[in-house]
């Protein structure tokens, strides 16, 4: 009985994905996808599989199509397809009348034991001929718009990558600064950020914007330096095997880190051993010179070579770290290395922030910056939009880290939470992405670890909700439960959910790929 | 079918408050109980009086641009059913809408709704309804019944005369005879029903009595005179509760300068006129409110007074005056209906907006259930014997 219901909603849904093909908006959807992957045809081919609807409103919940060049041109071809597809269709039909139809009289046609009688018929048959022409069509176009992609990439992004970085790299070699890159599956862009704020009270620093971290955009960057910076920051992303030894190559840094290693763009690489490797090719290109490795992270602990320096709660570079206290205005800790001693404050959340912070002081002061002037920068650093950003809403602290997407984030995340002082402590998440097969295990070990010292968990439900329930149950958690269907809704009217003193950590959210 | 619960937020109404209990409704209780999880049902009751309800009726822009008026030319009036429960309906055929309700949430303000009204017709219809029972909002919403109730338990509150809007105009001398042998001036002129402060003239001599008296009259059929407590701090206590209420915070709405009523257009425009985004009164409060010694303390206790002896329940709003010379309190009046809820200062004190309309359905649910153990059948043979 539940079985064949079951299998009668399978159909509803199938149903509804597609007429939702249908839509006018159809080809701005798979652009508008297509946009949101970074043009990641797997990611998106995969999406493509997994979608239930493709009306634009129902996909685009949290973003919209940004009307690119690219954007525009894929459209004009997706739209330019569409209308083939209907020509096809067209002519499936004629065909159809033209030589099968109009072979026998109109009362009657007969094809071994079908027989097809009268003009309504026929009418029926030509014009579900035409729907499933124009069906398959639309369900071809979601994958052969990867093509256009594909071809503009051998074409036309490829040469005009290939002369960009061969100028950036010509221009590279003759600069002196110092080349810093940074490599890690997480916490790349608040490592570079902090390196970016300490060192440049001192010196003249260029770094890589925002997100921009592969290489066409790194190449742009460095188009557009003066040529007398005294530090050159490079945040570099892993997309695909080997590709940071690519870049390592034309880049060709002096100083290295790698900030953390895990599952991202596991699908893409296939397996962690080659996520690892991958992130590597930095420490294989700088050889003797070793690296600086994020050493709160057992795993990259574990690689550490003599040359390579770890830095985290631990400690950096022979500085002894102590007094860590945490509130909801900053991170205080105590360095000290022989006779030197440093108290060290800046406005970002948590322990984890410590070890960065103190790398970037070491590092500062190897480079000739004076105390003075790293605790003028220290002090100009503040929280990174949402990452560990606290606001205050309606009373209440509320510490925005939704672009966090990592493991390790939500554990440092979790114990920052229960470590602050707040009428009521509420944790915010969806869980995480792309987990693959350890998606039970991770989401059982957060509900577990979010079963005592939290007093409210809130969870945008999805498909690993129910692991995280069922973590919270295994170790009795006796706070509240709330299941939230509308994600962007909650938070919209964060406001309203909570009060004054309460303490609330909102930690990832799914882009529209996952939803 | 849905495991949701339905909740009917009844709001608008034939009140000067009308415009008040829209907001009220769309912004502190409509959106709060969705984001909570409930089935919501508006329903609008028209200046007029007539009911009205479905999802476009929730929205605050089809009263800001007047499209409401275009939506009950295009839409029928409510039916409503009371037989084991209540039941709504709009529409008939195909088009009909009905919605089965578990609780119904009263968002009116004033007249015809928060007055007890309302109430009266839940329980015939034998629903759950949020806030003060029928009893209870009719003592509160007539400050010269609720001044009565609060000086018969021994709660201190200012001297004051009532008269009928008849008694004034046979016999305008006589009355402000009255008032005038009985009582001290400054006085405060107040129809007894309104609240939102309409209608209410502060008087310093005889001069200006008839004047007020009259204003008074226009609005309602009970004028209470009473007098000003000198040396005044106003305080408001909002509670949420069942038989023993909670205490949020107790806030002090600011002084205005001249105007020395925190009047109508204070409590609700002013604010939405000058700044962006805040309507309500919260920018002229202090909250909590910073007393002298002892007296923060005393006004919860006080207001936790006037919450037992009147039977107030579910949610409620005390104000209460202080002399600050002699830090005597006086019960003022109490609103079975805080306009917003009161949400700005239950968040204060640590209760959401969306935490403040559960916690409210739930006491409605309980309040119910406790009442559901009184036998209400009783076997005669009455009508054999006929």
């Amino acid at each position: 009985m539940f079985e064949a219901s079951e299998g009668v909603f399978g159909e509803v849904k199938d149903v509804k994905r597609l007429v939702s093909m249908f839509s006018l908006k159809y080809v701005v959807t798979l652009v508008y996808m297509l946009q949101a992957t970074e043009y990641d045809a797997r990611e998106y081919m995969r999406w493509v599989r997994r979608a239930e609807n493709f009306r634009y409103k129902n996909v685009a919940v949290r973003g919209k199509l940004d009307w690119t060049r690219k954007a525009k041109v894929l459209a004009g071809v997706g739209y330019g397809m569409e209308l083939f597809g209907l020509a096809v269709a067209g002519v499936a039909v004629w065909f159809l009348y033209g030589l099968v139809f109009a072979r026998c009289g109109m009362e009657e046609w007969v094809c071994g034991e079908w027989v097809v009688e009268g003009v309504a018929v026929r009418v029926l048959i030509a014009v579900g001929v035409f729907a499933l022409t124009v069906w398959a069509m639309k369900w071809w176009l979601a994958y052969l718009v990867v093509v256009p992609v594909a071809v503009g990439e051998v074409f036309v992004q490829k040469p005009i990558e290939g002369r960009v970085i061969g100028e950036a790299e010509g221009k590279l070699a003759g600069h002196k600064g110092v080349k810093i890159a940074v490599v890690g599956s997480y916490g790349k862009t608040t490592t570079k950020e902090v390196l970016r704020m300490v060192l440049g009270v001192g010196k003249k620093v260029a770094a890589t914007e925002g997100n921009i971290n592969q290489p066409l955009g790194i190449a742009k960057f460095v188009e557009g330096l003066d040529g007398d910076e005294e530090v050159l920051i490079f945040e570099m992303g892993e997309y695909r095997a080997g590709d940071i030894s690519e870049m390592c190559e034309w880049v060709r840094p002096d100083v290295g880190f790698i900030t953390g290693v895990n599952e991202a763009h596991l699908a893409s690489f296939g397996s962690k051993d080659e996520i690892v490797r991958t992130l590597f090719g930095l420490r294989d290109f700088l050889g003797e010179k070793g690296v600086y490795l994020n050493g709160d992270s057992e795993e990259l602990r574990q690689m550490a070579r003599s040359e390579d320096v770890l830095y985290g709660i631990g400690g950096v570079d022979g500085w002894k770290i102590s007094d860590v206290e945490v509130d909801v205005g900053g991170t205080e800790f105590v360095m000290k290395k022989g006779k030197e001693k440093l108290t060290v404050r800046t406005r970002l959340l948590g322990e984890h922030s410590v070890g960065v912070v103190a790398a970037t002081v070491s590092l500062a002061l190897k480079l000739g910056l004076s105390e003075k002037e790293i605790m003028e920068g220290l002090a100009s650093v503040k929280p990174f939009k949402h990452r560990m950003q606290p606001r205050s809403v309606s009373g209440a602290t509320v510490i925005d880290d939704t672009y966090n997407g990592n493991i390790d984030g939500m554990r440092a995340g979790i114990r920052l939470l229960k470590s602050l002082e707040g009428k009521k402590k509420i944790y915010v998440t969806p869980g995480l992405v792309e987990c693959g097969e350890e998606g039970e295990r991770l989401h059982l070990e957060i509900g577990g670890l979010l079963a005592d010292g939290v007093d409210e968990v809130v969870l945008m439900k999805n498909s690993v909700t129910g692991w995280i329930e069922a973590g919270l149950v295994g170790r009795d958690f006796e706070g509240e439960l709330k299941i939230v269907e509308d994600p962007v809704e909650f938070y919209q009217n964060l406001d309203k959910f909570v009060a004054a003193g309460d303490v609330v950590l909102m930690q990832n959210d799914w882009t529209d790929n996952y939803a | 079918m849905s495991l949701k619960k339905t909740v009917a937020v009844v709001f608008g109404g034939k009140s000067p408050e009308h415009d008040v209990s829209i907001v009220t409704a769309v912004a502190s209780v409509i959106k709060p109980l969705k984001l909570a999880g409930f089935e919501v049902v508006p329903v609008y009751v028209s200046k007029r009086g007539e009911w009205y309800a479905g999802e476009e009726f929730g929205e605050i822009g089809a009263y800001r641009t007047g499209k409401v008026e275009e939506l009950m030319n295009g839409s029928r009036a409510v039916k409503v059913e009371m037989g084991g429960g209540l039941k709504l309906s709009v529409g008939s055929g195909l088009r009909k809408k009905e919605w089965g309700i578990d609780v119904v949430f009263p968002a009116t303000h004033g007249a015809y709704g928060e007055d007890g009204s309302l109430m009266g017709l839940l329980r015939m219809a034998n629903v759950p309804f949020v806030g003060c029972d029928m009893e209870a909002s009719v003592v509160a919403m007539n400050k010269v019944l609720a001044k009565q109730v609060a000086e018969a338990s021994g709660i201190l509150t200012a001297k004051f005369v009532s008269f009928s809007r008849g008694d004034f105009e046979s016999g305008r001398d006589e009355v402000a005879g009255r008032v005038k042998k009985q009582l001290k001036f400054p006085v405060f002129v107040k129809p007894a029903h309104l609240g939102s402060s309409i209608g209410i003239t502060k008087v310093k001599g005889v001069a200006g009595l008839e004047n007020a008296m009259e204003v008074a009259a226009y609005y309602d059929e009970v004028i209470l005179v009473e007098e000003a407590v000198e040396n005044l701090i106003e305080v408001t206590v909002p509670m949420i509760g069942g038989v023993e209420p909670e205490v949020a915070m107790v806030e002090r709405p600011m002084n205005l300068g001249d105007g020395e009523v925190f009047d109508f257009e204070a409590k609700y425009i002013r604010e939405g006129g000058k700044k962006s985004g805040e309507k309500s009164a919260q920018g002229y409060s202090e909250i909590p409110a910073k007393l002298p010694e002892g007296l923060y303390e005393e006004c919860e206790d006080t207001a936790r007074d006037v919450w037992r002896v009147m039977g107030l329940n579910g949610i409620a709003r005390v104000d209460l005056l202080i002399d600050e010379k002699t830090k005597k309190i006086y019960f003022n009046e109490v609103n079975p209906m805080p306009g917003g809820l009161y949400a700005h200062n239950f968040a204060k004190a640590g209760i959401s907006n969306v935490k403040l309309v559960e916690k409210l359905v739930e006491l409605a649910e309980e309040r119910f259930a406790e009442r559901a153990r009184v036998k209400s059948s009783f076997e005669t043979n009455y009508l054999k014997q006929f």
